[in-house]
């Protein structure tokens, strides 16, 4: 019944989850640039976790203002029940997928590397 | 922004966050920079799509462009004769229109450098019964102003310019001062550089202390210009509280305008371009002389009126209000009921461009037409491309691109062109700013200012994009060709449609060349014409130079003057190769007056102030260094230099009016001298002399002598049998030698000051002209272009016309006669095109008028010869082929 996420916004909950009560625009931006190295513009993140939020799966709340923002507050997002929900039945899916898969791509990657692709 | 208030915030929040604590240490301001714009620019582009897949479809769409752009790119590269000649075209095009309108810019659409410009009124006089309509105000009028209007916030009057003498240390030098009440620059929000503005009441003695001789008067205040502080001062900041001398006067210097301050009025204010001081009115305005029916108006209490209008009041409103204060005037003083003065009141910004406008926006459309027909030749150029490419359209067809794409690729390619034309054309325009500004008349207001700035760069930007789509669209939308059948044919239909296209193309280029060629005959036939006025005398061989008679304790009273003026004379009659001096208080073509009323023989006083008269006072000599000629009687001598019988000359207008049937001489003429009516004899007549300028007639004239109203403002004339400008400096000595207080200043033979006088009709004439023979060569290759291809087209059938045994001059006559049809068409639309816009060139012509039948033969043969040798030159190739090569050609 209820739709499924798209890989970005999968990227984007989980970057919430582990940034906990400090998951704004920066830090999730940074997060998922550290460790998946995808670049993503503010503007994106934001029109994706709007999204979410009109779909129940997160709420924000304004936070404080610093002298770097020159006075512009933080907007923190959080997870909420129907978004965690659903960020689980999407690992989980990608999980029984993807069990035991590790070596064959690493298989096929190598072949593609030999065949000069 | 695209984004509500609170999302922007927190994303503009964010992205200060991450530039102070990540970016900037980490990189440097300039990659920090370029990092904050780009995301910027990625946070519009995804948040404008509402969807998920704007990221990939962004990506896809950003990439089609990028591959359409490389693609346009190798295509251009790979056609170097094409895309140089276009390019060339567009950037002559595009440069033309920049140059033109950072012109027009500055001059005409910029506010005018004070604060709240649009608040700023000028206000002139105006006579109902000589008919002048624009006349200076006297002071007086300007104090009763002050006092009765209240929707003014303030008035401003400054004085005509005196010629005045910085003297001290070194050599006198000659400068601009301009007598000003103290609120001018407060008024117009002006801050000086170095030192501070006027007081309120600065310089302004008031009359116990003036008359009370035993108390001496400080000296007054004077703000320099930025111009003649660096020249004067070299910029020293000691300058401020310095006391220097001016005409012999003690003054003291009180603060330097910035660089780039101009007064900036229109032409007929009489105010000199360059003014170098300034000093305030050490008397009140109401102070000074009132004129009366036979005190005349001259340049010592006149002088130009600025009002600074109060917030939420229309002209309307204060025109109104100052009608009302003028009848009021009417009705109390004299002067101004037999005058029937009135005040008209305009916006400051419309009064000083007013004159130049109708050149500039004439200019603007003649370039305006030189672009559209160079957009032609560019679409022209692209259209026989095209027929080129036809395979590799196909080919692209048959791989499944749509016509839109298609399209799109033409239109990136129109796109690229446009752009390497823009650039080519900023380039242009940089070099042809320069030109206009040096080849352009001195009346062009704020000349200074013109210059290539934000507005003139989104002007060129526009202008490229108008012109790409101009020149673009359609061969774009013949290249992607409607029909699928017209694709697999080899030589298809469309070659038809596109053949026919482009002689439209070049008729119209024809038609519109014409048109500026029309324009430009006009306008120069209207400059010969005027060139060809008989100014009223013989400028050749003729120098003339002005002094300024003002020193403290010389040259008082008409006596004094006259006799310094005599002596100097006699020491450069001497002078090798001078044949005769004279002297004028105002030369002819200065385009200023100098009126008087007059009275004719029986006339009571009060009627004279419904005559105006030019009124000149000469020397004996004048006439002859002039070149004037004398009609009948007699030049005065030196016999008439006495008080007690009276002498004038007058022109050929005058005696007209004195005696239209007999003699004039013998006649008298009233007119006022120093508040007294007197009466002269007319001894001579001499013909009429262009006074304000060689288009206007002059109203009739008087000359008395000069030693009657000795003005202290002279140019001398000196005519001699040798170059004139080899007695320069013979004469600096001459006067040095007499009076070395005094300099000399306005040195010009008379030859260039007859020129000047006509340097806008000659700027106009020139710049039209250049921009005709552009359009001329640019259309006529076009046409060549057009012949040339279609001569390609039909080798095969020109074979086959020779071998069946046509003579090669009817091959050639063919050719010819189908181009010379196109550029015929071309002729006729465009000669129906200029007769309909005939109406707008009239105001800049002279003498001429604008369906003029010989400017327009004149130039249909031109440019029908030039079509004829367009089409000659490929005919004769078509002619020269050989059949049996032409037969196997495809």
């Amino acid at each position: 019944m209820t739709q499924s996420l798209g890989e970005f916004e999968q990227l984007i909950l989980l970057a919430l989850v582990r940034l906990g009560p400090n998951a704004y625009g920066v830090s999730m931006r940074k997060e998922i640039e550290t460790r998946t190295g995808r670049v993503i513009s503010a503007g994106a993140i934001y029109t994706a976790l709007e999204r979410m939020e009109a779909r129940g799966f997160v709420s924000s709340r304004l936070g404080e203002t610093t002298e770097q923002r020159r006075g512009r507050p933080r907007k923190f997002y959080r997870l909420e029940p129907t978004g965690a929900e659903a960020l689980d039945r999407s690992y989980s899916a990608f999980a029984q997928m993807a069990k035991g898969m590790g070596p064959k791509l690493a298989n096929l990657m190598s072949e593609a590397g030999h065949s000069g692709a | 922004m695209v984004l509500r208030g609170e999302e922007r915030d927190v994303i503009l929040g964010d992205l200060d966050e991450e530039y102070q604590t990540d970016i900037l240490p980490s990189q440097g301001r300039a990659a920090a920079a370029r990092w904050y714009w780009g995301q910027v620019i990625s946070s519009l582009a995804s948040r404008s799509h509402r969807a998920m897949s704007v990221i990939a479809t962004r990506r896809n769409f950003l990439g089609g462009v990028g591959q359409d752009l490389r693609y346009a790119a190798r295509t251009l590269r790979k056609n170097p004769r094409f895309t140089v000649t276009a390019v060339a075209t567009l950037a002559l095009g595009i440069g033309a229109n920049t140059a033109i309108f950072s012109v027009v810019d500055a001059v005409m659409f910029r506010p005018l450098p004070y604060e709240q410009p649009d608040r700023l009124v000028l206000l002139w006089n105006r006579s109902a019964n000589t008919g002048a309509l624009r006349m200076p105000i006297s002071a007086p009028d300007v104090a009763d102003f002050r006092e009765q209007a209240a929707l003014f916030e303030g008035f401003a009057f400054t004085d005509r310019i005196h010629e005045a003498a910085l003297t001290g240390d070194g050599n006198p030098e000659h400068i601009t001062l301009a007598n000003v009440t103290a609120n001018l620059f407060s008024l117009l929000g002006v801050q000086p550089v170095a030192g501070r503005g006027f007081l309120p009441n600065e310089g302004f003695v008031p009359p116990e202390v003036r008359n009370d001789s035993s108390v001496s008067i400080s000296p007054n205040a004077v703000i320099l210009s930025y111009g003649l502080w660096q020249r004067k001062f070299g910029g020293s900041a000691d300058v401020i509280g310095r006391v220097i001398e001016i005409n012999g006067q003690a003054t003291r210097v009180v603060g330097v305008l910035p660089a780039e301050f101009e007064l900036l009025l229109p032409p007929d204010a009489g105010m000199a371009r360059r003014i170098d001081a300034w000093s305030p009115l050490r008397i009140g305005l109401s102070e000074f002389r009132r004129p009366t029916r036979l005190r005349d108006r001259d340049s010592d209490n006149t002088g130009a009126v600025i009002g600074r209008l109060r917030p939420g009041v229309t002209l309307a409103q204060v025109q109104a209000e100052m009608d009302a204060i003028a009848a009021r005037q009417r009705e109390q003083y004299e002067y101004h009921r037999a005058a029937g003065i009135s005040v008209d009141v305009r916006f400051m910004h419309d009064d000083v461009v007013r004159h130049a406008r109708t050149v500039l926006l004439s200019l603007f459309g003649a370039v305006g037409l030189l672009l559209l027909i160079a957009c032609l030749n560019v679409a022209n150029l692209l259209l026989a491309q095209t027929s080129g490419r036809k395979n590799e359209m196909r080919l692209r067809a048959a791989l499944g691109a749509s016509r839109a794409r298609l399209i799109r690729q033409m239109l990136t390619e129109s796109g690229l062109l446009a752009v390497l034309g823009g650039a080519g054309g900023l380039l242009l325009a940089r070099w042809g700013i320069g030109a206009l500004v040096a080849l352009g008349p001195d009346t062009l207001p704020r000349a200074g200012t013109v210059g290539m700035d934000g507005g003139v760069m989104i002007f060129t930007l526009v202008t490229t994009v108008l012109a790409a789509f101009v020149f673009g669209v359609a061969p774009a939308f013949d290249s992607s060709m409607r029909n699928e059948r017209k694709l697999l044919q080899s030589r298809g239909a469309g070659s038809v449609e596109r053949a026919r296209l482009r002689a439209t193309l070049v008729v119209s280029e024809v038609a519109l060349s014409l048109i500026l060629l029309v324009g430009a005959g006009l306008l120069f036939k209207s400059f010969v014409r005027l060139q060809q006025v008989e100014p009223g005398f013989q400028p050749e061989g003729v120098l003339a130079f002005d002094v300024t008679l003002r020193h403290p304790g010389s040259y008082r009273g008409p006596a004094a003057r006259s006799r310094f003026v005599q002596q100097l004379q006699e020491r450069v009659a001497v002078l090798p190769g001078v044949t005769s001096v004279g002297l004028v208080g105002r030369l002819p073509l200065g385009g200023r007056e100098w009126t008087q009323p007059y009275g004719l023989e029986g006339q009571a006083v009060q009627d004279w102030n419904a005559n105006a008269a030019n009124f000149r006072v000469i020397t004996a000599g004048y006439f002859d260094a002039m070149g004037t000629r004398l009609l009948s009687g007699r030049f005065f001598d030196a016999a008439d230099d006495r008080q007690d019988r009276r002498v004038a000359i007058v022109d050929e207008t005058m005696a007209q009016r004195i005696a239209p049937s007999g003699s004039v001489i013998g006649r008298t003429i009233g007119f006022p001298l120093d508040g007294d009516a007197v009466w002269a004899e007319v001894v001579g007549v001499v013909e009429n002399v262009h006074h304000e300028s060689l288009r206007s007639r002059s109203r009739e004239t008087l000359y008395v002598p000069y030693r009657h109203e000795a003005s202290r403002d002279v140019s001398f004339v000196v005519r001699t049998a040798a170059s004139p400008a080899g007695l320069i400096g013979p004469i600096r000595r001459e006067v040095q030698a007499l009076a070395s207080h005094l300099p000399i200043y306005n040195v010009r033979t008379m030859t260039d000051y007859l020129s000047d006088s006509i340097g806008a009709e000659r700027f106009a004439a020139t710049i039209v002209g250049v921009f005709a023979v552009i359009a001329v060569v640019l259309a006529s290759v076009g046409l060549y272009g057009v012949i040339s291809y279609s001569v390609q087209q039909r080798t095969q059938e020109i074979g086959i016309r020779m071998a069946l045994g046509a003579e090669r001059t009817s091959v050639l006559r063919h050719v010819v006669a189908g181009g010379m049809a196109l550029a015929g068409t071309g002729l006729l639309v465009g000669i129906v095109a200029s007769v309909g816009l005939s109406r707008f060139a009239s105001a800049l012509l002279f003498e001429v008028r604008p369906t003029d039948i010989t400017t327009y033969a004149g130039v249909s043969s031109v440019l029908m010869v030039v079509a004829f040798l367009a089409c000659y030159l490929p005919a004769r190739r078509a002619s020269a082929v050989d059949p049996m090569v032409a037969l196997r050609s495809e």
